[in-house]
């Protein structure tokens, strides 16, 4: 899994966003803002093999329970997918 | 002129700076003989360029190049609404073809276009003309009736400056209006909301700033010149940084610096036509050679307009 090579996360002003680059640009000439969690995130997809991973990063980094690691890494990574913004490596793994 | 190497090295410094909006300008950016190889980088590096052009050297090759990496938007400079007035304008009678050109070229590929016309004596009988031409072709228009009186000629003689006299201008303001907002009832709601408007700004107004920029520039806007000097403004004529001298985080520190000194015109500071005008810090040093100068022609522009919409008003 990883981030769209045509998305790019940059930090303007102290607040992380997303910008959209060639092609993606023609459907996302917004700016998409993204929390420090949502941007570990993006840049930890590829260095992982699979959602349970991704969480345990995520415990590991910040200060949150289980729970809310779980509810927030499931549900950000299906908008995201959603959306287009992540594309997955080996969709017959989910990932 | 900066070769696209050093344009890119700049771009690259004001990216880590937190650069984050790009406008591309002149002059005329598609005459920059490296342009493809800017562009393309500009592309890929999470800047969101936006172009400004006459469109007369838009190639579907180039159009392609802006399909690979769409700008936000381009804003095409039209000056009229037929061959015969870009020959007057522009003295290039076919750039009018080739700017229609540019147009459907853009927005068959679905890049955003905007239109953007200067409005002078020699082109304000085109101006129904030009915004049949916006309708038709789906792209908004954007009318200017004040210009700046020439501030980048460099000692070239500008006695030719035509423009329009300050109360023409606010007359032309009022007639693009009334082709614009030609749905029932619009042109008069127009009219009343830029009256409330100035009744509210009486009663608080919220520019009390006798130092500084009136607008972004120097706070959280540059530009860049063709010999890659960092100025607060593209309208002033004044010497700006040398950017690869000096680096880009330098220049911006020291803009910024004599941002906050500049003095506004005392009586633009105290005007209470202030949010009806177009004065900026620029035009006073355009109009006046001066900041702290209100340009006279900007005041009696501002006061026909004020006249105007009083009048109008008791039409509605």
């Amino acid at each position: 899994m990883r981030l769209k090579k045509e998305f790019m996360i940059r930090e303007v002003a102290g607040q992380d966003v997303i910008v959209a680059t060639g092609k993606e640009a023609m459907k996302y000439n917004g700016l998409l803002t993204v929390s420090p969690v949502g941007r570990f995130l993006l840049e930890n997809y590829q260095n992982t093999q699979g959602i349970a991973e991704l969480i345990q990063m995520v415990l590991d980094e910040f200060e949150v329970d289980r729970e809310t690691a779980e509810k927030d890494t499931v549900g950000f990574t299906n908008t995201m997918l959603e959306h287009g913004f992540i594309e997955m490596d080996d969709p017959e793994k989910g990932w | 002129m900066l070769t696209a190497k050093e344009w890119i090295e700049i771009a690259s410094e004001a990216r880590e700076k937190g650069l984050l909006y790009l406008l591309l300008t002149g002059g005329e950016p598609f005459l920059y003989p490296e342009f493809e190889q800017l562009y393309s980088w500009l592309g890929e590096s999470g800047i969101v360029v936006m172009l400004n052009t006459n469109g007369t050297l838009l190639t579907e090759e180039r159009a392609d190049l802006l399909l690979k990496y769409p700008p936000r938007k381009v804003n095409i400079s039209l000056y009229g609404a037929s061959e015969e007035t870009y020959g007057e304008v522009c003295r290039c009678p076919e750039g009018f073809q080739k700017t229609l050109h540019a147009i459907r070229l853009l927005r068959k590929r679905n890049i955003p276009v905007k239109l953007n016309s200067s409005l002078t004596p020699l082109n304000c009988h085109d101006l129904e003309g030009m915004h049949r031409i916006a309708d038709q072709l789906e792209v908004p228009l954007q009318i200017t009736p004040y210009m700046f009186p020439p501030v980048r000629k460099n000692g070239i003689d500008t006695m030719d400056f035509i423009r329009f006299a300050p109360e023409e201008a606010a007359q032309m303001v009022i007639e693009n209006a009334k082709i614009s907002l030609r749905s029932p009832g619009l042109y008069h709601e127009w009219i009343k909301s830029k009256l409330n408007e100035y009744e509210k700004y009486k009663k608080n107004p919220y520019i009390d700033r006798k130092c500084g920029f009136s607008c972004f520039a120097s706070k959280n806007n540059f530009w860049i010149n063709w010999k890659g000097e960092m100025l607060p403004c593209g309208m002033l004529n004044i010497n700006g940084m040398k950017v690869l001298e000096q680096g880009f985080s330098e220049c911006w520190e020291k803009i910024g610096e004599l941002g906050k000194n500049i003095h506004n015109p005392e009586k633009c500071c105290a005007c209470d036509m202030r949010p009806l005008c177009n004065v900026c810090s620029a035009s006073s040093m355009a109009e006046t050679s001066s900041w702290d100068k209100s340009p006279e022609y900007l005041c009696r522009m501002t006061e026909a307009f004020m006249q105007i919409l009083k009048q109008e008003s008791t039409q509605s």
